[in-house]
C-alpha cells in the first residue's frame, strides 16, 4: 500500500528583511548600493571598490570573482571601535579568470580565499582572518598576503607570491616566494608521506618564527629535507626554531625551551585574537625584527586604510522644525 | 634556479587602483535617506572629527524613514555604509497631545488632546474604544507625547491585544520554534471587542529548553476565530543566585557586550532553582547596523564564578522602525538530504505560506533523511533553512517525522563513574555520566580538534546526565566531546563512524 507522508510547513513572513548596504564605487567614482554580497560583486565593473560594513555576509558557492576588484571591509577585528563592528564573511572568495589585480582587505572569511585553476596574478589579502588561502594553478603569480591570520593549512600548487607579517597554521608548496616575518604555528599532514608548517622551493625564508617542526615517515623515498622547512633550494636568515637552527644567522631558543616563555602569550599556539606573539624574557632582544613585528610590522588593530564612522547618534524623531539631528565622529586610517 | 620574483610593481596594482579614483575631494560626511539618490555632503575640514548637526527633512514623507551614512576622505575614500532608522513627524502643532499608532502605521496615527501644564507631571490614560480599524489579534503599540512648542517625547512601545466582537471563551496561544503541536494556552479576560495590554507570563514554561528560542503567539477568540500569528525572538535563562547575561554582536566582545545583570533573581538565592524568559526585543542592539549579525550570549550562573557556555545563533537586526511592511513570500526552493539538485518554483506573493509535500516512502531508503525546505521574498532575500527530519521505520515500511530513535540497548554504561559513556551513532551522541560531583545543569559541547561546534546543548542532572546530541558533520570526523558541569570539564574523543 502506498503511503504518503505530508510534511506542512507554515513559513511566516513576519519575519523582516533589511540587510546591510553595501557600496560598490566605480572607478569613475559612482556609487551605487546593493543588498547582498553576491550582487555586490555581480555588479562590481573592473576596478571598483566593494565597501562592505561591519556585521556579516554570506557569499554563495557559486559566486565567482571574474573581474578586478576590492573587498574592503572595516577590520576582521570585533573589539576595534569602528561603530559597527567586524566585517564577516561566511562562505568562501572564489576568483577566477579575469580577477588579476584583486584585493581583499579588513575582513574574516570563514572559509578560503580561493584561486582557481586559471592563471590569476596579484592578488592580495591584506588585514584579513581567513581560514587558508588554496591556489590551484603553479602559474598564479605575484599572490601577495601580508597581515594576516591563515587559520588552517594554505596551499600554493608551486605558485610564487609573497607572504610577510602573518600568522599561519601551516603553508605549503610555495615556490619562489619571499617569506618573511611570519610565524608557523601547526605541523600538518600534506600528503601521506610528509608533515609540515612550512613546505617550500627556491624560496627566501627570513626573519619567521617556525614553532613546528615537520617529518616524514618511513614510506618517503626523497631526500629528506629539514624538518623546520620543507623543500629544496631555499635560501635565507635570522629565523627563530627549537633546538636547531635554519639557514644563516638562526636563532635556536634551545630544546628544552617552552615557546610559553618565548612570546607574551603563546596560548598553545593558538591562532587567535587572545595569543600576544610579541617576543618576550631573554628573547625580546628579538621583537621587531624577528616574528610578525619585525620587517614591515604588523598592526594589531587591522583597520583597512580608510575612513570609519567610530560614533552616532541619530535622533528617534525629526524635532519641531522638521530636522534630524545627528552627531557623528568619524576616524581616518 | 628556477625562481621567479615577484614585482612589486605588480603586487602593488591592487592598491594603485584605490589610488586611482583619488582625485582630490571634500571631506565629510555624506548622507541620503531610504534609497541612494543625490547624497548630500556635510563638510569636515578635516579628516577625521565630529559632526553635530540637524539634517534637513522636509522633502520627507511623515513616517519611517533610514538615514544611511559614511565619511568620505579628501583622497576619495569611503567608509562603509552606516544606516539609522528614525520616523519623519510632520511640523508640530500648539497643542499638547498624546499620539499613538498600531503596528508600523505611523501615518495612520490617532491623536488624544492632553490638558497639561508646563512641569507639571500627569498618569496618562489611553483610550482605545475607538480602535475598530485595526483587526483582531496581537499588535505594536506606539505612542509618544507631542507638546506644545514643538517638543516629542521619546517613542513607547509595548504589546497589546484585541478582540473581536463575539461571546464565549478566548485564550492566548504560545508555542515555540513553530513547534505548534507543543502549543500552551491560558484564558484572557477581555471585554469584546476591547483592546488590552498583553501580559505574558512565562516563568513557568518548563518543558522548552534554555536558550534562545522563536515565540509564536496568536488569540483564539470564542473557540473559532484565530489571529495572526505574531512572533518574537525571546531567551530562556537559567535563575541562580548572581545570575548575569553577557551578549554581545558578531565578534564584538571587548567594546560591544552588554551585561544585565541581577535581573533573574539576584538577592533571591534561597529560592528553588526555575527559569524565566526574557524577550529579545529588549536587548539593546541601538548601536549595530541592520543587517544579519551572530548574537553571541552566556549566561553566569550560581556563585558567579561559572562562566557559561557561550551560545551563537545568527539575527536579522531590523532596527525599531525601518520594517518594510510589504515583504512577501514569492518562491521557494527544497531538496531531499544532501541532494544539490533544488527543486522548488514561483507562487503568487503572500504574506503567510502553508504547504504541504508528499513524500513517497517508496523512494526512500531506510534510516534518517532530511527535508529542506527555503523561502524567497519580495526584496530577493532568502529565509533560513527549515529541516524536517523523517526517517523510514525498517518494521512498518512508513516514513515517520523526526529523528529515527536511537537504539541504545547495547551502550553499556562505563564502571569509572568520573568519566563518561560516550557513543556516536547515526547523527547522533549518546552520552551519558553517574559522577556524583556533577551540578544541577551541564553542558555538553561537541567540536572538531581545530575548535569548530557541531553541537551545544544544556543538560540536566536527573540522576546522572542523560543526553542525546544530534551532530552535523562529516563522515570520519574526530570529535571532542567536553560534558561540562558543577565547574569541571571531562573530554572524550570519538571518530564520527
Amino acid at each position: 500500500m502506498k503511503r504518503n507522508l505530508l510534511l506542512a510547513v507554515a513559513f511566516l513572513a513576519t519575519f523582516t528583511v533589511w540587510a546591510q548596504n553595501i557600496a560598490v564605487v566605480s572607478p569613475s567614482n559612482e556609487t551605487t548600493i546593493y543588498q547582498t554580497l553576491d550582487d555586490a560583486v555581480a555588479g562590481a565593473t573592473n576596478g571598483s571598490v566593494v565597501y562592505l560594513p561591519g556585521g556579516g555576509f554570506q557569499i554563495k558557492g557559486e559566486t565567482k570573482i571574474d573581474k578586478r576588484i576590492t573587498l574592503m571591509g572595516v577590520s576582521h577585528r570585533g573589539d576595534t571601535d569602528n561603530v559597527d563592528g567586524a566585517t564577516v564573511i561566511a562562505g568562501n572568495l572564489n576568483f577566477v579568470k579575469g580577477s588579476s589585480g584583486s584585493a581583499v582587505i579588513g575582513m574574516y572569511v570563514s572559509g578560503n580565499i580561493n584561486l582557481s585553476e586559471d592563471s590569476i596574478d596579484n592578488i592580495v589579502v591584506r588585514h584579513c582572518n581567513i581560514n587558508s588561502i588554496q591556489i590551484k594553478n603553479s602559474t598564479c603569480t605575484g599572490t601577495y598576503v601580508n597581515q594576516c591570520y591563515l587559520r588552517n593549512l594554505s596551499r600554493f600548487a608551486g605558485a610564487n607570491g609573497k607572504l610577510s607579517n602573518c600568522i599561519c597554521s601551516a603553508v605549503v608548496d610555495v615556490n619562489g616566494c619571499d617569506i618573511l616575518n611570519n610565524i608557523f604555528l601547526k605541523s600538518v599532514e600534506i600528503d601521506r608521506y610528509r608533515s609540515h608548517a612550512l613546505y617550500a622551493d627556491n624560496s627566501i625564508i627570513t626573519g619567521n618564527i617556525i614553532v613546528a617542526t615537520g617529518h616524514h615517515n618511513t614510506y618517503y623515498t626523497g631526500a629528506i629535507p629539514s624538518a623546520y622547512v620543507g623543500g629544496s633550494n631555499n635560501t635565507g636568515s635570522h629565523n627563530m626554531t627549537k633546538g636547531g637552527e635554519w639557514g644563516d644567522n638562526g636563532v635556536d631558543i634551545g630544546g628544552e625551551t617552552d615557546w610559553n616563555i618565548v612570546f607574551e602569550k603563546y596560548n598553545q599556539g593558538s591562532i587567535s585574537l587572545n595569543s600576544n606573539f610579541h617576543l618576550t624574557g631573554d628573547y625580546k632582544q628579538y621583537d621587531g625584527k624577528i616574528g610578525i613585528y619585525g620587517g614591515t610590522g604588523f598592526t594589531n588593530e587591522a583597520l583597512a586604510p580608510i575612513p570609519r564612522i567610530v560614533s552616532k547618534k541619530v535622533a528617534e524623531q525629526t524635532d519641531g522644525t522638521g530636522k534630524l539631528k545627528i552627531e557623528v565622529t568619524v576616524k581616518a586610517q | 634556479m628556477n625562481r621567479i620574483h615577484p614585482s612589486p610593481r605588480l603586487i602593488g596594482l591592487s592598491l594603485l587602483l584605490l589610488c586611482t579614483m583619488a582625485a582630490r575631494a571634500q571631506a565629510g560626511l555624506e548622507y541620503w535617506f531610504d534609497s541612494y539618490s543625490d547624497p548630500k555632503l556635510v563638510p569636515m575640514p578635516m579628516a577625521a572629527g565630529t559632526i553635530k548637526t540637524g539634517l534637513n527633512c522636509t522633502d520627507l514623507t511623515d513616517g519611517f524613514h533610514t538615514l544611511y551614512i559614511r565619511a568620505k576622505s579628501s583622497d576619495g575614500y569611503y567608509s562603509p555604509v552606516s544606516s539609522s532608522s528614525f520616523i519623519k513627524f510632520a511640523a508640530s502643532s500648539s497643542d499638547s497631545k498624546l499620539e499613538y499608532w498600531f503596528d508600523k502605521d505611523v501615518d495612520k496615527r490617532g491623536a488624544t488632546t492632553i490638558d497639561i501644564e508646563k512641569g507639571e507631571n500627569q498618569m496618562l490614560e489611553l483610550d482605545l474604544s475607538d480602535a475598530s480599524v485595526f483587526p483582531l489579534g496581537i499588535h505594536q503599540l506606539s505612542m509618544r507625547v507631542a507638546a506644545y512648542g514643538g517638543y516629542y517625547s521619546p517613542v513607547y512601545t509595548d504589546l497589546v491585544m484585541k478582540l473581536p466582537s463575539g461571546t464565549g471563551e478566548s485564550v492566548l496561544e504560545y508555542w515555540f520554534d513553530d513547534n505548534i503541536t507543543r502549543k500552551a494556552s491560558f484564558p484572557i479576560n477581555i471585554l469584546s471587542g476591547d483592546v488590552q495590554k498583553l501580559e505574558l507570563d512565562m516563568t513557568n514554561v518548563s518543558s522548552f529548553p534554555l536558550g534562545f528560542h522563536r515565540l509564536s503567539m496568536r488569540v483564539a477568540a470564542y473557540g473559532s476565530q484565530y489571529s495572526p500569528i505574531y512572533t518574537a525572538y525571546v531567551m530562556r535563562l537559567p535563575i541562580g543566585g548572581n545570575t548575569q547575561l553577557t551578549y554581545w554582536l558578531d565578534d564584538d566582545y571587548e567594546k560591544g557586550r552588554h551585561v544585565i545583570a541581577g535581573k533573574f533573581g539576584a538577592g533571591y538565592g534561597n529560592f528553588p532553582d526555575f527559569s524565566t524568559t526574557y524577550f529579545l526585543s529588549s536587548l539593546d542592539f541601538s548601536y549595530a547596523s541592520a543587517g544579519m549579525h551572530r548574537l553571541h550570549y552566556r549566561i553566569t550562573t550560581g556563585n558567579g564564578f561559572d562562566e557559561g557556555v557561550v551560545y551563537e545563533v545568527p539575527i536579522l537586526v531590523t532596527q525599531r522602525y525601518n520594517q518594510q511592511t510589504d515583504v512577501t513570500v514569492v518562491s521557494e526552493e527544497f531538496w531531499l538530504d544532501e541532494q544539490a539538485d533544488y527543486v522548488g518554483g514561483s507562487f503568487l506573493p503572500q504574506s503567510v505560506v502553508i504547504r504541504s509535500y508528499t513524500l513517497n516512502p517508496n523512494d526512500y531508503s531506510e534510516g534518517q533523511h532530511a527535508f529542506h525546505v527555503q523561502y524567497k521574498n519580495s526584496a530577493e532575500v532568502w529565509s533560513a533553512q527549515n529541516v524536517t527530519y523523517f526517517y523510514k521505520d525498517s518494521a512498518t515500511g512508513q516514513l515517520r517525522v523526526g529523528k529515527k530513535p536511537l537504539d541504545t540497548t547495547d551502550i553499556t554504561s562505563t564502571s569509572d563513574t568520573e568519566s563518561f559513556t560516550c557513543v556516536y551513532r547515526d547523527g547522533m551522541i549518546y552520552i551519558d555520566c553517574q559522577s556524583s560531583k556533577l551540578g544541577k545543569t551541564g553542558a555538553i559541547v561537541v567540536s572538531d580538534i581545530s575548535g569548530k561546534i557541531f553541537a551545544r546543548q544544556t543538560v540536566e542532572n536527573t540522576d546522572g546526565i542523560h543526553a542525546i546530541v544530534d551532530v552535523n558533520c562529516n563522515p570520519h570526523q574526530l570529535l571532542i566531546v567536553k560534558l561540562i558541569s558543577n565547574g569541571e570539564c571531562r573530554t572524550q574523543k570519538l571518530i564520527a563512524m
